[in-house]
């Protein structure tokens, strides 16, 4: 697992890649989680080279979900892959965490809003 | 039909062998890269939950998972020494509460009964006996 973070238009792009299971979640939680605070405007979690997620990794983006609400910054995930997606179904995260297909759908969304 | 018996140390990053047998297993089986992603989420929520909860006291826990594909049926039985828990009576995820009321609990459990389609659970003396049946 491996979080590498860019910006665009002042939005925060953390991009991350491989594995996050129950072993390295307490690790992605410390890459994300902080940065909420330092993005004013808006924060990106880039899921195009993430190859799997368990629960362990679904609870750190709810954490960082809860923190973008709570501190207004739009949040959205982007990219994922079709199993990722329908695990986000599954667990009603669709419902409650926004999802976007590219990037870019997601900066355009956040320039908009 | 293909077999394969693995035996986990009562340690979290043991499951760091997950991935592999569960793709060497799936090779042989012929399964598709779908149902490999799907089984390894279902092992590593129960393990999870087991050495998490179940074998924290215990430094001379057991974990054993066999696994067993015949025709378009895989078979997932995972036995234990670890504190009896049945996850078919665990407590329902939360699912539907907007962002600020959701809670995290009890989603590994969600996510396995959604994969599987079968869960069966007994407690025979000191051991948990979890059947799961998918068909794939």
């Amino acid at each position: 697992m491996q979080v590498e973070k860019s910006l665009s238009s002042n939005v925060t792009i953390l991009s991350v890649s491989g594995r996050v299971d129950s072993g390295n979640a307490k690790d992605f939680e410390k890459s994300v989680l902080p940065e909420v605070s330092g993005a004013n405007n808006g924060l990106i979690l880039d899921g195009g080279s993430l190859e799997y997620i368990s629960s362990a990794g679904l609870r750190v983006i709810l954490m960082v979900a809860k923190s973008a609400q709570q501190s207004d910054t739009p949040f959205a995930v982007c990219a994922l892959n079709d199993e990722i997606v329908e695990l986000f179904s599954i667990t009603g995260f669709d419902a409650i965490i926004t999802l976007e297909p590219t990037i870019e759908g997601a900066l355009a969304k956040f320039n908009s809003g | 039909m293909a077999e394969r018996l693995i035996e986990f140390k009562p340690e979290i990053e043991d499951l760091a062998r997950l991935e592999g047998e569960l793709e060497a297993f799936g090779e042989e089986a012929g399964f598709e890269a779908k149902l490999i992603w799907q089984l390894n989420l279902i092992l590593e929520e129960l393990l999870t939950n087991t050495l998490s909860y179940g074998c924290v006291k215990s430094s001379d826990c057991w974990i054993k998972v066999a696994l067993r594909q015949e025709g378009g049926i895989l078979t997932i039985i995972l036995t234990d020494n670890a504190v009896a828990f049945n996850p078919a009576v665990s407590g329902k995820a939360d699912i539907t509460a907007g962002l600020e009321d959701r809670k995290i609990g009890g989603l590994g459990i969600h996510i396995v009964t959604s994969f599987v389609d079968e869960l069966a659970y007994k407690r025979i003396g000191d051991v948990n006996h979890l059947t799961l049946i998918k068909k794939i």
